[in-house]
């Protein structure tokens, strides 16, 4: 490889503005392995200063894999091992007047059962649903961020969708 | 069609309700609607940005080598744009293949450290291991290529090959149309047999399937890469289609007018302008319908 080609990610304004499309995205990422915001926040902040710190090494079309793996590493290294407690807060929905107490109670319970499913799915399951849903990631780019094929994506989301149902309907 | 992933299929659009009903019952459906409603609610982490960016950058001093670079503007756009692509690899082949859809455009680096932006809905492809010896190409659509000296350097397209030594130059060749603008050195385009050589400043262009060759202004890049299109003398349906390139729309307009002449440029960041643009000379009314133009007197 010839090192023009390389020193890319060595620039600041070129790191910056990968940094800034990338960090919502690594975050999210981390945040549905552990459910830990802080957490989260401290694994995508090393992940950077490594990529930084190699800058030189990195080829432009693997770098958002290299970078996701970088970041699951040091989860893995460090953390993995805490139970998950994923807690979303929701955005707030235009609600009109005329909805009863027993159906915003009942919309509640649902989505306590939701969340709870949410957390026993398999790590990768969550991670490539809630990219999706969440952040609103397409197959195609959560394939990249994951080094693994589309159809593997397509695979974990169908798991995903499927145990959810399952597990809030057994309840 | 695989259908193994029927769920991830549906809940991406690729799938209709009634086929989905083929897989599951109705009151399956109506539970997976309520759990992805839900989970469309839930907001995203919260993240502070700035703050981590700052901490990062602080880590490691700005390596005092890095010069400056005249091709800056062009690595930003390489790396930002190449990134945000995916790059295929054929399994073994060591083909390497590029494409854009509407509206996209991408720069890339050969390994010979040429230059290549290819303009929206265009595929471009070559075999990584025969580059050393072989510095050749396929192309569908549009590319600009700025070439490092070197042996032959050949672009080999449905309607023609253009071959080089080294020297920047535009290729377009889309069905029949098929246009070479050299800006800088010399290029060599072969057509149905003929070999035509096209100096600096100068292109050439199929008129009713005849080459012609014509000047050009001063020109340095082509229109497109300035997020542009410009046409002189094209017609109508030629223009239509660049457009529908750039912009996820789809137009329909008279009949009559297919094949009318226009001079005229178009933007690529604005699709409002770039209809007014488009319609003004001919004096016609716009009309939007969604996804969907009409273009009438």
């Amino acid at each position: 490889m010839n090192s023009r080609e390389l020193v890319q990610f060595c620039d600041e304004k070129i790191f910056s503005s990968f940094f800034t499309n990338q960090i919502d995205t690594l975050h999210s990422f981390i945040f549905y392995k552990c459910g830990n915001n802080a957490l989260a926040s401290d694994i995508s902040q090393e992940a950077f200063v490594k990529f930084w710190e190699n800058c030189s090494k990195i080829l432009p079309d693997k770098a958002k894999s290299y970078l996701f793996t970088i970041a699951n590493n040091l989860f893995l290294n460090n953390y993995a091992k805490q139970k998950v407690r994923l807690n979303f807060e929701k955005i707030p929905q235009e609600s009109s007047n005329n909805e009863s107490p027993e159906f915003l109670l009942e919309v509640d319970e649902f989505d306590q059962k939701l969340q709870g499913a949410i957390n026993n799915l398999t790590e990768a399951q969550r991670v490539a649903f809630l990219l999706n849903r969440v952040d609103g990631k397409t197959y195609k780019e959560i394939a990249v961020f994951l080094d693994i094929s589309v159809k593997a994506v397509e695979k974990r989301i169908h798991k995903a969708l499927k145990s959810l149902r399952e597990e809030i309907d057994e309840l | 069609m695989d259908k193994t992933y029927y769920l991830a299929k549906w809940m991406n659009g690729e799938l209709s309700e009634a086929e989905l009903r083929t897989y599951v019952s109705a009151q399956e459906i109506a539970d997976y609607k309520r759990i992805i409603s839900h989970t469309n609610q839930y907001k995203k982490p919260t993240i502070n940005t700035s703050d981590i960016l700052d901490h990062v950058l602080q880590t490691k001093k700005k390596s005092s080598t890095s010069k400056k670079r005249s091709f800056a503007m062009f690595y930003r756009i390489a790396a930002v744009i190449v990134l945000s692509f995916s790059v295929y690899y054929f399994g073994g082949t060591n083909k390497e293949a590029f494409n854009t859809s509407t509206g996209e455009k991408l720069a890339l680096i050969l390994p010979d450290h040429s230059k290549v932006e290819l303009n929206a809905k265009s595929d471009l492809s070559y075999d990584k291991k025969e580059w050393k010896n072989n510095r050749s190409l396929l192309l569908h659509g549009e590319a600009y290529f700025n070439v490092e000296k070197g042996s032959k350097f050949s672009v080999q397209t449905s309607n023609g090959t253009v071959a080089v030594l080294g020297t920047q130059f535009n290729v377009l060749s889309r069905n029949n149309n098929f246009e070479v603008t050299c800006f800088e050195g010399l290029v060599e385009v072969t057509y149905q047999n003929n070999t035509y050589l096209v100096a600096a400043q100068n292109s050439l262009k199929l008129v009713k399937n005849t080459p012609v060759l014509s000047g050009i202004n001063n020109q340095n890049l082509p229109y497109w890469t300035l997020d542009k299109s410009r046409f002189k003398s094209a017609p109508f349906y030629q223009v239509i289609e660049a457009f529908e390139r750039q912009y996820e729309l789809k137009v329909t307009y008279p009949e009559y007018l297919k094949n009318e002449l226009y001079t005229g440029e178009f933007t690529h960041k604005n699709n409002e302008q770039a209809l007014n643009a488009i319609a003004l000379p001919f004096n016609l009314t716009i009309i939007h319908k969604k996804q969907h133009i009409v273009l009438s007197k």
